[in-house]
């Protein structure tokens, strides 16, 4: 089991009322798993991924992560939690603008304390294993959308996460561009054994994965 | 890690070229004055550094109850030495009266000024010898120590040791750039064999042209051409006296010591209250002012005032940014979200943003630097670095000191944004970019509050800089109730004046020459007496200045003579009987109505010698502008001995440079020896005021610094203003907004800030230069005219600056800005 979710609320007061973002929500996640979240706009898609990737909190239940409580976490040690096994992918990518390619995959790994040539070695590798060695100098606005997500991904995976969360991450992609960025994720869980939970609008791309989660309004249907 | 910070760092310095530009500009040049400063103040630490010893020399000060004076009594460094051998190991004394004038060898005779000091001069101090021994140069009665560069004016090429010169005497000043006698006569001391010559080209607090030693005052006294008393424990400004302390003893041990000596010695003088104090030899240059100073310096007060200014400048830009890192905050919040969700901790990202902005501090001092080489000739120009003892020279341990300052002031300027910018939580910027709201609440408050602060900085410098300049404009427009143009000072140097006289008027364009011991209105001195009056008004006693004059001093110099008569040629040279007063003088002795004083006697000096008024002048300025007052009496007395100038009047329509080398021909057959030495009055009455031009260089500098900083800053706000507000805009053009309501509605934030600056400083800055313009008799009123002037410069720069920018945006195509949003 990689990761446990149990009785998970979520809210927010507006007017003295309270607006639940996520509602008992129970969700168990096994290493090499592919789960796609869909739902509607505003039902606690990305939340619910937030919640998971550690970003956001939540206001009730238990949330399990390897062997650790991560509600009992505090910010320091649930940082390194998802620093360590954690991979984000973005609908924008939000690649640094003023990086290069190659400097972008790197940027996780300065602040994972690795040494320059061991850095060096992972970069390279990844270039090379997305047939991107030819981009590494080029700046994101250089290289087209679904250029960027590959890199966007490539860097989600630079530092050999246990789970990659990816959100919308076809949202600003066309058709071709989509398809090549789905085959690339079932293979990195097929062949790479890379557990995987993508929020997605797509039927398509949901069918990519192995489990379809639904939500509406905060809970799972 | 380093590394990927500094290359972010500089491609986002690039990319935002207004923000760079602003920051470093402004960081640059704030940093140049303070560098300036640094080393001002680094040079002046480095005076006296090459000692050795100087952690264990000490200056021995003498305390009155509100002042102190550099120089001590003579006999207390023998008796130092000889009671405290357990405390001091070494004494030296410099004679703080000056000894120099001609010194000739064979046809050479150059003047010099230098000093007496004892046997032990160079063994405690580190002046390098060139030739000659330590321990002995300055033993034997007529020795005679030159400098290496008096030894080459003197001797050329021919080695000077064992050589006897001539020192003639008229008591020349070590200090500053003119050679001033302070004697009227000249006496030949005798002939003085050179033992030794010194290199003395580092700085140090103690200036000579030559030393001779101090045993040659007890040979000159016998020879009645001296009148020191080295058991005179009662003149306190006889003696500089310098201990060199025991190894390991601390200065503090002297302070008992010093306590029981004055005790012991003033305890039954009433007259006399000093104790005794000591003062460290690193401490000399940078301490305060002492009375009777070995050599002119900076006064310390004045390093405060300059750093403070400097540190306004500085503060100013680093308010600004401060300021736009705040504004900019939502350019690089992608990015910080992007770094913490790839596990950037907001240690990390707070490092990062520091780095960043000491990155900026470091580019800005390379700048900084380079503007400090102008800087400094510019400063080394001012009128009153002639006076200093200055060494620019850079070395390691300077630059070392600029390269952690601007670290420092990066670190200082950075540190608010980069804790606010690493605050940034992850979900909000990445997933929600429209719901990051930009410095709300206190934040918006701190940088209001930034932008008043430089408000109300150039309010006051601006209104400062008004006030100094119309005073200046007072001062140097003030009538002195004499006439000085068309009038040439000679310096008589001990020419008889009646012989050069003779020679002069023979030039038809010379109108008339008359004599006096000082030059009106120059700054120079010929003392004060006493003055007891006991006339039927009444009994009075009172201290007053005196100048000797010629009976043609006062029609010369057109001084209106109120009642009574002038001088008359026939008078006795030698035995003095008339005076004529000033009406303050005429006041303070009691003649409520001054012109009753002519005819009356008074008496005056020690020996209550008894002179009859005979005349009443006009309160004529005779003390430098800066220093005067009306109500300063003043004695003309008839003293040919004292004359030391002559006042040549020429017609108006002569030509002044024509008639000055007619005067140096005849100056040159009378006096082979000493050159001709003379001053236009008018020129000379101006540059007394240079220290004011100086103050209104520095001041208006740093004025223009402050002003220029704030307008770069708040070009930036208002930039950054109609960047946020560019969606605002465009959905109110398309709803038929005019572009008057959007610069208006853009500017009028600003507006509020204006108006608390200038409550806030109108006030202070009436307060604070009401402060120093007190200090001056002669003054202008501090009009509210001066404040409102200032008011207008500000609102109309500030305003100019915001409207640029607030006017680009609201021409602005709307449609443009709604499709991209």
């Amino acid at each position: 089991m990689l990761l446990q979710l149990k009785n998970i609320f979520k809210w927010v007061n507006s007017g003295g009322q309270r607006i639940f973002l996520l509602k008992d929500i129970n969700l168990q996640v096994e290493e090499g798993e592919f789960i796609s979240v869909m739902g509607p706009s505003g039902s606690g898609k990305s939340t619910l991924l937030n919640v998971i990737g550690m970003l956001d909190t939540f206001d009730e239940g238990e949330y399990h992560f390897l062997d650790e409580s991560v509600h009992t976490l505090k910010e320091k040690h649930r940082s390194n939690l998802y620093k360590e096994y954690i991979g984000f992918v973005f609908q924008s990518y939000h690649l640094l603008d003023d990086l290069k390619v190659y400097e972008n995959l790197e940027m996780p790994l300065l602040y994972k304390k690795f040494k320059g040539s061991e850095r060096r070695a992972m970069v390279a590798d990844m270039l090379d294993r997305f047939n991107i060695v030819g981009k590494k100098d080029l700046f994101p606005a250089q290289l087209s959308g679904g250029q960027q997500q590959l890199v966007g991904v490539a860097r989600a995976l630079i530092a050999n996460p246990k789970l990659i969360l990816a959100d919308e991450p076809t949202g600003n992609l066309n058709s071709q561009q989509s398809e090549e960025i789905m085959q690339l994720f079932k293979r990195l869980n097929e062949e790479d054994g890379v557990t995987i939970i993508q929020v997605t609008h797509s039927e398509k791309n949901a069918a990519y994965g192995s489990r379809v989660i639904n939500l509406l309004d905060g809970r799972m249907v | 890690m380093l590394k990927n910070y500094i290359k972010v760092a500089f491609r986002n310095l690039l990319k935002h070229k207004l923000f760079s530009v602003i920051n470093v500009l402004g960081l640059s040049v704030s940093m140049a004055t303070c560098l300036l400063i640094i080393l001002l103040i680094y040079s002046q630490k480095k005076v006296d550094g090459f000692h050795e010893k100087q952690d264990r020399i000490v200056r021995i000060l003498s305390v009155e109850e509100n002042r102190s004076f550099a120089s001590t009594p003579l006999p207390l460094g023998k008796m130092l030495s000889e009671n405290y051998p357990h405390v001091i190991e070494d004494v030296v004394q410099i004679r703080s009266s000056f000894v120099g004038g001609d010194v000739v060898y064979g046809d050479h005779r150059i003047p010099l000024a230098g000093r007496y000091a004892d046997d032990r001069f160079f063994a405690v101090f580190d002046f390098n010898l060139v030739s000659g021994d330590a321990e002995t140069v300055l033993q034997e009665p007529f020795s005679i120590v030159l400098t290496k560069k008096s030894a080459v004016k003197l001797f050329g090429e021919t080695n000077p040791i064992g050589k006897s010169v001539k020192l003639n005497d008229v008591g020349l000043n070590t200090m500053g750039i003119d050679l001033i006698p302070t004697e009227n006569k000249e006496t030949l001391l005798g002939d003085f064999v050179v033992t030794g010559i010194t290199d003395n080209t580092l700085p140090s607090h103690i200036q000579f042209d030559f030393l001779v030693s101090m045993s040659t005052i007890s040979s000159l006294v016998k020879q009645g051409k001296s009148n020191a008393i080295f058991d005179d424990w009662e003149n306190y400004s006889d003696a500089y006296l310098y201990l060199l302390l025991k190894e390991g003893v601390s200065d503090r041990v002297l302070e008992p010591i010093l306590k029981d000596v004055a005790s012991e010695k003033y305890s039954t003088l009433e007259a006399i209250n000093i104790r005794f104090a000591s003062e460290k030899l690193s401490q000399i240059n940078v301490s305060t002012f002492h009375q009777n100073p070995m050599s002119l310096r900076l006064p310390i007060e004045i390093i405060y005032v300059l750093s403070f200014l400097g540190l306004i400048v500085l503060f100013s830009a680093c308010f600004n940014y401060v300021n736009l890192s705040f504004a900019r905050s939502l350019t690089r919040s992608k990015e910080i979200g992007v770094r913490k969700t790839m596990g950037a901790s907001r240690r990390q990202v707070f490092l990062q943003f520091i780095l960043e902005s000491i990155l900026v501090g470091l580019l800005s001092l390379l700048i900084a630097i380079g503007l400090l080489q102008i800087l400094t000739k510019v400063f080394l120009d001012l009128w009153i670095n002639q006076f200093l003892i200055l060494d620019f020279r850079f070395d390691i341990a300077l630059f070392l000191v600029f390269v952690l300052f601007s670290v420092l002031v990066g670190g200082m300027a950075g540190v608010f944004p980069a804790s606010f910018l690493s605050s940034f939580s992850p979900i909000k910027t990445l997933h929600n970019a429209t719901g990051m709201t930009l410095g709300k609440g206190k934040r918006i408050h701190l940088r209001k509050g930034l932008v008043v602060m430089q408000f109300c900085a150039s309010l006051f410098f601006i209104i400062t800089t008004l006030l100094i300049f119309s005073q200046l404009n007072y001062l140097t427009e003030k009538e002195y109730g004499f006439d000085q143009s068309n009038v040439i000072n000679l310096k008589l140097q001990g020419m008889d004046y009646e012989t050069l006289t003779n020679e002069l008027i023979q030039n038809p364009s010379i109108q008339g020459i008359s004599a006096c011991s000082f030059v009106p209105g120059t700054g120079g001195y010929s003392g004060s007496v006493l003055i007891e009056n006991n006339s039927s008004e009444g009994e009075s006693e009172l201290t007053s200045h005196f100048i000797a004059v010629d009976q043609n001093f006062i029609p010369n110099l057109k001084i209106q003579l109120k009642a009574g008569t002038n001088f008359s040629a026939e008078m006795p040279k030698h035995k003095e009987k008339f005076v004529i007063v000033n009406e303050a003088a005429a006041q303070l002795l009691g003649y409520l109505v001054p012109e009753t004083v002519v005819g009356e006697t008074i008496r005056i000096g020690e020996e209550r010698t008894a002179l009859t008024v005979i005349g009443l002048t006009s309160n004529f300025i005779f003390d430098l502008l800066t220093e005067a007052d009306p109500k300063d009496p003043l004695l003309l007395r008839y003293l040919p001995d004292k004359f030391a100038y002559v006042n040549v009047r020429h017609t108006p329509a002569s030509n002044t440079a024509s008639i000055i080398s007619f005067m140096e021909r005849q100056w040159k057959s009378l006096d082979k020896v000493h050159s001709f030495k003379y001053k236009v009055y008018e020129d000379e009455l101006k540059a007394t005021n240079a220290i004011f031009s100086d103050i209104i260089y520095i001041l208006g500098f740093i004025s223009f610094l402050t002003i220029t900083i704030s307008t770069l800053g708040l070009l930036g706000i208002a930039a950054f203003t109609a960047e946020s507000k560019r969606k605002e805009i465009g959905i109110r053009k398309v709803h038929g907004a005019k572009t008057k309501n959007i610069t208006f509605l853009l500017s009028k934030g600003f507006l509020p800030l204006f108006f608390i600056a200038v409550l806030v400083t109108g006030p202070l800055s009436y307060f604070v230069n009401t402060l120093w313009l007190e200090a001056f008799a002669y003054k202008v009123s501090f009009s509210p005219w001066i404040i409102v002037l200032g008011m207008g410069i500000m609102f109309a720069t500030g305003f100019g600056t915001i409207l640029s920018q607030t006017i680009t945006a609201a021409h602005d195509n709307p449609l443009k800005r709604l499709r991209e949003e």
